[in-house]
């Protein structure tokens, strides 16, 4: 038998395990997807200051291409309005601060990332931080580790975990020992 | 024989001396000749623009490829900056916090923290202050703030920081910054070294430059630079690299013309030994009086010794081919001697004068000038072959008589009427134009193309950079008065502001507090058990863990003991580069300098403060300098027309020889004029040239009892002349760069109108 023939039963063997062992890849997880969205969050942050866990509910509002919106559950009814590079803080109506995202790399990761994978935009991702995708199509991790020594300064790393149906929970490490926890959940 | 020994001794002593010493002979530095100043404190201003910080800037953009490619870059050569000694600080808004730098601001937030005021701590205010931090602990923020609560759960670090960021810093793209539409990456270095120490400069440039090829060896990605070193590099540079080519193409061209006229090479060769001899005389005399010589000297110095070119050519052209050279030596000495002293003594005046620059120039032209005339005189006649060369010189004259084609009286009425017109008309003219007849916007001048210009003051406004030209200054005994009268100044500026007279002024003061605000607000902080009392009170109810505020405790306790923060105390922190280059000393006193941005109208009342508009007080020293060179080249005109009087012996001789000078001035200015320049320093140092050229032509033409073949000689003589200096000028008059440009007009114009001027006044009776 010629050799390229024993190769090709070979792989026809062979072919369906590798089916299965194929590795997940980003464009499976970041699909571009341009519609808007709204859905609710919860989120648990434990902080080494405080007595007990400080839980914040409320919704997140994804308007492509850029907008990212964060309405606070709450008296307070904070609101975070991330625009393009720039980010407004409202409280009920009033905007108190208008803010550069550079000027604040917390909230660059935080909407970069957020808004990015709602966006399926791997290229914005890519530009500020490390991507590592582990797990399977209905159980991955993708962690995000920041490029930038800035940010790197405050942020450990991102790391984000969903299904087929896309982004479940987003998990915050700190450096210094804070963590928190947005799981996000389809809007009522 | 011995005569050309001791010459050529001479020239060789003064090349290796020359050669010998140091680089540091050979200034660069401009500030020479730029103005000083008429008082201590316009000269200390005018110094902090020059060696201060705003001079040390130097603006990078990274252009192509995409956001991503282009913050690598920006990092990257960030980084390579920020490891070479020769950058004080590199930003690109990625520099990670230093907590070192920010350690004696921390220490010293209750003093320096405008919210600290009556009841700043009480159990009320901090309960209020908690709640706001549990608000931002739950935001998005919560990484920043969470590190720094324990220490500062009111936020006075906060309240600095806003103090501090630049009014409007520039838009992020991929964590760096960016020009408002995100395609140009943008970074600042502050070199160590002045900006106008350029070989220092030139050593960024080259640093930045090799960081920027590392980074990105395609060429998908472009480096702009701008910044006041840069430019000085480029200037220096574009100026060195046109001046070779133009000076060895004139060189070139030159002997051309004087081959051509003699078909002779000895006699190439031997035209420019006068030249070089008192380039050579000149420079050793500036650096033997002043020390060193400036690059501008020099440049200048090189220009008006052009002239110089013009004695051999007199005496190779009046001597008789089979005559000893030194026989139409005889015949042209007198006037030759005259020529050259009289253009000697105009320059000897300027030496007088207090700026360094003109005086350089002055005292290099007059010892320059007696060089190359005692070479013509001494040493060329006793040359060997310059006899024989004569001989089969092929110049003879053949020429002749075609210069004006009517001759005799009536062509004589002729043009004296058309140059009396011309002339009447050049004044009215000059007249009509006389209060726009100055350029004292150096930024004309600059060889620097008007789309860097343009460049710079994008990148300027793309990265908010202040424009420091519109300034209150506010003048004390101490540093703690200027503080004081500062903050009383505050009140004042924000009704300004409101008015709408000015969109902001930086005040110092809001950095670093005077003492005595610094103790009143150090009187507001509580003991430590009233303190304690307070946050426990505040606390109630509140999910922080107990015991989270003792390094706030701890902090404030220390803070009430603190000794104020002065000057020195700054030094290493964000605010001392801020502060100082606001404070500077004067004397025995202290200024203080509040740069004002959006200024509208032409003065600004405030209080003690003075009013000061940099831009505007550079022109005017300009236009002082150029008033000093004018009064000088007035006195040495005086000078020339007495030696004149005192070599003729007859005002009305003066007056004939004069005439085609003034009309050739005259003329040359109005040229220029309708041309639309205006006129510079560099223009007077030019026409101060065309005067010399010109009485040079007018004397020759003038001399009396000369016979008809002795004045075609001189009119051989004075064609070359013509055609070598107008070849020179004509080609710098090509130049791109507008000083060169402005030079080789100004003399070609001014030589060919005394050419013209000199022949056909001339009356009849000489011409025969």
């Amino acid at each position: 038998m010629r050799a390229e023939l024993r190769l090709l039963l070979l792989l026809l063997f062979v072919s369906p395990l590798l089916a299965a062992e194929q590795p997940l890849t980003l464009e499976q997880i970041l699909v571009p997807d341009d519609h808007p969205r709204i859905m609710r969050f919860r989120e648990e942050k434990q902080l080494q200051i405080l007595e007990h866990t400080l839980v914040t509910t409320g919704r997140l509002k994804f308007i492509p291409p850029d907008t990212l919106i964060r309405e606070e559950d709450g008296e307070q009814r904070m609101s975070y309005r991330i625009q393009g590079d720039r980010v407004s803080i409202h409280q009920g109506e009033q905007e108190l601060r208008r803010l550069d995202l550079g000027s604040t790399p917390e909230l660059a990761a935080f909407a970069t990332s957020l808004r990015a994978l709602l966006a399926g935009d791997r290229e914005a991702l890519q530009q500020q931080f490390e991507l590592q995708l582990s797990g399977e199509r209905d159980a991955w991790l993708l962690q995000l580790t920041p490029r930038s020594d800035r940010l790197s300064q405050i942020l450990e790393r991102l790391m984000l975990r969903g299904d087929r149906n896309g982004i479940r929970t987003v998990e915050t490490v700190e450096r210094g020992g804070n963590r928190s926890l947005m799981e996000l959940l389809p809007d009522e | 024989m011995s005569r050309l020994l001791i010459w050529a001794l001479t020239l060789i002593a003064a090349v290796v001396w020359l050669l010998a010493g140091n680089d540091d002979r050979l200034r660069s530095d401009l500030s020479l000749f730029l103005p000083t100043g008429h008082n201590l404190e316009q000269r200390l201003l005018l110094d902090q623009l020059r060696k201060g910080p705003a001079s040390r800037l130097i603006l990078l953009g990274i252009e192509g490829g995409d956001d991503a490619g282009r913050a690598r870059l920006s990092r990257q050569v960030a980084k390579e900056l920020a490891a070479s000694d020769l950058f004080a600080q590199v930003n690109n808004g990625d520099q990670p916090l230093d907590p070192e730098r920010w350690r004696t601001l921390f220490a010293y937030r209750y003093l320096l923290s405008p919210q600290v005021t009556a009841g700043h701590f009480s159990a009320e205010n901090l309960r209020t202050a908690l709640k706001a931090r549990l608000l931002e602990l739950a935001s998005p923020l919560s990484a920043l703030y969470s590190r720094l609560l324990p220490a500062d759960p009111t936020g006075e670090l906060t309240a600095l920081e806003q103090l501090l960021r630049p009014q409007q810093s520039p838009a992020t793209r991929a964590g760096v910054w960016t020009s408002g539409d995100g395609t140009r990456a943008l970074l600042v270095a502050e070199t160590r070294a002045s900006g106008f120490d350029l070989d220092a400069q030139q050593q960024a440039v080259t640093v930045i430059r090799t960081a920027f090829a590392d980074a990105a060896p395609d060429r998908q990605y472009r480096l702009l630079l701008s910044g006041p070193g840069v430019y000085g590099v480029l200037s220096r540079q574009t100026i060195r690299d046109e001046s070779s080519l133009l000076s060895l193409l004139a060189g070139l061209l030159v002997a051309a013309i004087v081959f051509f006229g003699y078909r002779s090479l000895p006699l190439v060769f031997y035209s420019a030994l006068p030249v070089i001899s008192g380039l050579l005389a000149g420079a050793c005399a500036v650096i033997l009086g002043f020390g060193a010589i400036h690059g501008i000297t020099l440049a200048f110095g090189i220009t008006l010794l052009g002239m110089t070119i013009d004695y051999p050519i007199h005496l190779f052209s009046h001597t008789t081919p089979g005559e000893p050279a030194a026989v139409g030596l005889s015949r042209i000495w007198p006037t030759l001697r005259l020529s050259a002293l009289t253009s000697a003594a105009a320059f000897a005046v300027m030496m007088s004068t207090d700026f360094d620059g003109l005086a350089q120039l002055g005292l290099f032209a007059t010892v320059g000038l007696a060089a190359a005339l005692s070479v013509t005189r001494w040493v060329l006649p006793a040359l060997p072959a310059l006899n024989g060369v004569s001989d089969n010189a092929g110049f003879r004259h053949s020429t002749g008589e075609r210069f004006a084609p009517i001759q005799g009286r009536n062509g004589h009425i002729l043009y004296t009427g058309l140059f009396a017109v011309l002339g009447i008309l050049a004044l009215l003219w000059i007249w009509q134009q006389r209060h726009d007849l100055w350029e004292d916007d150096l930024a004309a001048l600059s060889p620097i193309p008007s789309s860097l210009i343009e460049q710079d003051r994008t990148l300027r406004r793309q990265l908010g950079a202040p424009d420091v030209s519109r300034l209150l200054i506010l003048q004390s005994d101490s540093i703690e008065g200027l503080l004081q009268q500062a903050e009383a100044l505050q009140p004042k500026l924000e009704e300004l502001i409101a008015q709408g007279a000015i969109s902001d002024a930086e005040l110092v003061s809001r950095y670093l507090p005077s003492a005595r605000t610094q103790r009143k607000r150090q009187a507001e902080l509580p003991d430590p058990q009233t303190l304690r009392a307070n946050l426990d009170l505040a606390m109630q109810g509140l999910p922080f863990r107990r015991g989270t505020f003792e390094p706030f405790l701890r902090d404030l306790s220390a803070a009430r003991q603190l000794t104020p923060l002065t000057l020195p105390m700054l030094e290493g922190t964000p605010l001392f580069s801020r502060v100082h280059s606001l404070l500077l000393q004067a004397g025995e006193g202290w200024l203080l300098m509040i740069p004002l941005t959006g200024v509208h109208g032409s003065d600004i009342h405030a209080g003690e403060a003075r009013y000061l508009d940099l831009r505007e007080e550079t022109r005017r020293f300009v236009a002082g300098f150029r008033d000093e060179a004018l009064y000088r080249l007035g006195w040495g005109l005086l000078a020339l027309i007495a030696l004149l009087l005192v070599a003729l012996r007859s005002p009305r001789r003066v007056l004939r020889v004069l005439l085609p000078v003034a009309l050739a001035l005259v003329i040359d200015v109005a040229l220029l004029l309708a041309l639309g320049y205006r006129l510079s320093l560099f223009h007077l140092v030019s026409l101060l040239l065309v005067a010399g050229i010109s009485l040079d032509y007018s004397l020759f033409v003038n001399r009396p009892r000369i016979d008809p073949e002795e004045f075609r000689h001189t009119r051989h003589a004075l064609r070359i002349c013509l055609a070598s200096t107008a070849a020179v000028f004509g080609l710098l008059a090509l130049s791109q760069l507008p000083v060169l440009k402005a030079i080789g007009m100004t003399v070609v114009i001014g030589v060919a109108a005394g050419y013209i001027a000199a022949f056909a006044l001339t009356g009849p009776k000489e011409q025969r």
